[in-house]
């Protein structure tokens, strides 16, 4: 029964294959995807025509059957159709066969070179400089994307290295390629050198530079004087030093074991200490033998501490006159961060409160200077002309008043001129004032605008009185003395702490007569007088943030922190200071937070305050409050019982904060 | 700045606390001033003035009102301080120090 199917099934497939021979014939065409194994055959040899006999044959076998005898009659049946099929093919097949040798022959030559490539990676670096440039202007096609890659391949040593980089860099084929090329044939190797002349062409110039500068060394002097340089130079070297400042602390990030112990570093002060030691900042060159003269700090940059310094008698050949910018946040740095100098010596400077970059000093001579930060000279952009108009008197203070947009420098000498200025034109004073008290000429010392004040003054005189004025009005300059110091007064502050009550006409004086006073704008006589120092007394200064705050220096290295809230008798704290030193300036952080201290070595010393000194209380505004009622009581009852000095020693009003000496 | 302030600033710079050496070289990678040996200041020169170029281009690209103003680099040796600048360029070497 099956092989009665199979042998149905065998005639149906010899039929089929009838069909498929006579549509060959039919259709000249349709042949070559089906038999190009048997076109191609017949052609190469005469002798395949019995190939394609068994071919059917084959196909059958194919099948799983051997009928040879059936199939061998029907084969020969067929074989005439099919060698007739054959012969007919035999027409055809040359215009197939042409074509189809054209693809097979292209195919099989493209594949080795590529092999070849991968292999020489290694030898292609030690071949070095004359063929790694003949790769290189292939590979500066990916690299002209960016221009500025093009004039480092100079120099060898440079190129080598250069493109080893490369190789990592670019992509892996494109290079590969190239290199394969240039080992493979000659006549690429020529192609690239010529494109390597070319590319040397190109960067003639970056090249013969590199000639230029490492042979002469008059090019890089010139280059070292020229005022780009210095520009370059003294922006980087800033920030490099800095960085090299903070480099040691900002590995400790990478050595501790527990990172959680590096924001402890801020060292908190124990409850017990009032102040603390911070830095001192000192320059060998610009400092020693100098007395300072004035500190200032700025408002735009609290960082930023402004000192002036006297003359050195020891060095001739120093500038008189300089001034120096000390940066307290970069902890490490101990130079200053801009050294300004200038012709005779310096005795107040002072921030401009509305240009972050001006600073203005006034000197011994009576000229005034400013100093610009955004440029890179360091003497003066501009000076006031020594002439009667202006001070031919040390200018002893400085104070820019006013807001942004109507600002004035107010200056005062020791003749008792005032002098106001526009900080843009400082030829001439906009006004000038004398200052004179009933006819006698004022040798003010020191000058203070309390508060935002434009119009009313105080003044310290050598004297030892102080005075108080206005710029405008009906009663312009000096109205009202305050007598009660034996000494040229050296400092004077005036109360500026915003808070509930306004104790802005209060202030402080300091004088070489031992003792430093608390005054009431509205009294002529001192308020208090604190006689605890045993020499002269140089600076006195309130404290910004705190009412009952204010720091006093003296001429033998004593500074005292005084709170009148905790003892109006007695200073808080007292420290004397080691060696030979005499204060001279002593002045707050803006913030209140820090106290600067000048001495006459040329040394600016800097302590932390508690903060308790640094956050007041509401209480405190209070208790100033009822302290000062206090002293006037005192003053009130000195007057009763007409006692010369101003400290009482009644028994009226023994409260807990000023007792009886 | 005078050419001896130029000067005393570099010698300050050098004998900072572990500082290798210092090299300024021009924005076509030659070096103008250095105190390392010829071979090592042409090295750096070239390598570090690449990087810089390409970190700059980087910044330039992420965000083009952006520019690289300095950078450093921390090895396990030594850290290398760039600040690059339009036409110039200071390098700084720092060895790390364990205080």
């Amino acid at each position: 029964m099956s092989a009665e199917q199979r042998r149905a099934e065998l005639d149906a497939k010899r039929a089929k294959l009838e069909k498929m021979r006579q549509d060959k014939l039919t259709k000249p065409s349709a042949t070559t995807p089906m038999t190009p194994n048997v076109s191609s055959m017949p052609v190469v040899t005469s002798s395949t025509t019995p190939r394609e006999d068994t071919d059917p044959d084959t196909i059958l076998k194919e099948v799983g059957i051997h009928q040879t005898t059936s199939l061998s009659t029907s084969s020969p049946s067929i074989s005439p159709a099919t060698t007739s099929s054959s012969s007919q093919q035999k027409r055809r097949p040359p215009t197939n066969i042409a074509l189809q040798i054209c693809q097979q022959t292209s195919a099989t030559v493209s594949v080795p070179p590529k092999e070849l490539v991968t292999y020489s990676k290694e030898v292609q670096t030690i071949e070095s400089g004359e063929k790694d440039p003949t790769a290189s202007p292939i590979q500066h096609d990916h690299l002209q994307w960016d221009d500025e890659f093009q004039p480092s391949t100079s120099g060898e040593h440079n190129r080598l290295v250069y493109v080893s980089d490369d190789d990592t860099m670019s992509l892996d084929e494109n290079t590969k390629g190239s290199i394969g090329m240039t080992l493979a044939s000659t006549t690429e190797l020529k192609r690239t050198r010529s494109l390597k002349q070319q590319h040397k062409q190109s960067s003639l110039q970056g090249q013969t530079s590199l000639m230029k500068q490492e042979l002469t060394s008059d090019e890089r002097e010139q280059i070292l004087k020229s005022d780009h340089f210095q520009d370059f130079f003294s922006r980087t070297s800033r920030l490099i030093e800095r960085s090299l400042w903070e480099s040691p602390q900002a590995f400790d990030i990478f050595k501790d074991y527990s990172g959680r112990d590096l924001d402890g570093q801020k060292e908190t002060m124990d409850v017990g200490e009032i102040i603390k030691f911070d830095r001192e900042f000192f320059d060998e060159r610009w400092t020693r033998h100098r007395i300072v003269t004035c500190i200032d700090t700025s408002t735009y940059h609290p960082e930023l501490v402004l000192a002036s310094y006297s003359q050195n008698d020891e060095s001739t050949h120093e500038s008189d006159g300089v001034v120096l910018i000390w940066n307290t946040k970069f902890k490490s740095k101990p130079t200053p961060e801009y050294i300004f100098n200038c012709q005779s010596w310096v005795t107040s400077c002072v921030f401009s409160k509305f240009h972050p970059n001006i600073l203005l000093g006034g000197t011994y001579s009576g000229q005034i200077v400013v100093w610009d930060t955004r440029t890179n000279k360091r003497t003066p952009v501009q000076r006031t002309a020594l002439s009667a108009s202006s001070h031919t008197h040390p200018v002893y203070c400085l104070q820019v008043i006013g807001t942004q947009n109507a600002n004035n420098l107010i200056s005062i000498s020791n003749e008792g001129k005032m002098c106001s200025w526009n900080i843009e034109m400082m030829t001439q004073p906009q006004e000038s004032m004398d200052l004179a008290y009933r006819t006698k000429p004022v040798a003010a010392t020191r000058m203070v605008f309390p508060g935002v004040e434009v119009n009313n003054f105080i003044i310290g005189s050598e004297e030892g009185q102080a005075y108080s004025g206005s710029r405008h009005g009906n009663k312009a300059g000096i109205q009202e003395s305050y007598e009660g110091h034996f000494g040229p007064i050296t400092g004077l502050s005036c109360h500026n702490v915003n808070g509930s009550t306004d104790f802005s006409s209060l202030f402080l004086t300091s004088s070489f007569d031992w003792s430093v006073k608390l005054w009431s704008l509205k009294e002529s006589k001192p308020l208090n007088s604190f006689e605890v120092n045993s020499d002269y007394v140089t600076d006195v200064r309130w404290s910004p943030v705190h009412p009952s705050v204010f720091l006093t220096c003296d001429i033998t290295g004593r500074f005292d922190i005084w709170n009148l809230n905790h003892d109006s008798e007695l200073p808080l704290l007292s420290t004397t200071l080691d060696g030979n030193v005499a204060l001279n300036k002593c002045s707050w952080a803006h913030n209140g937070q820090q106290i600067i201290l000048g001495d006459d070595q040329g040394k600016l010393r800097l302590y932390g305050v508690n903060e308790f000194l640094t956050s007041p209380k509401q209480d405190d505004f209070n208790k100033l409050s009822n302290t000062l009622q206090e002293f006037k009581r005192n003053t009130l009852d000195a007057f009763d019982d007409n006692h010369p000095t101003s400290v009482t020693t009644t028994t009226a009003g023994s409260t807990s904060v000023s007792h009886n000496s | 700045m005078t050419q001896a302030e130029v000067d005393d600033t570099l010698k300050r710079i050098q004998e900072h606390k572990g500082v290798q050496g210092y090299l300024i070289i021009n924005n076509d990678g030659i070096p103008i001033r250095s105190n390392l040996d010829a071979s090592l200041t042409q090295q750096y020169a070239a390598l570090i003035k690449s990087l810089s170029d390409k970190a700059r281009s980087t910044i330039r690209e992420i965000d083009p009102t952006n520019e690289l103003v300095f950078f450093r680099m921390r090895t396990k040796k030594h850290e290398i301080l760039v600040a690059p600048e339009k036409e110039y360029t200071m390098i700084v070497l720092q060895a790390t120090d364990v205080q």
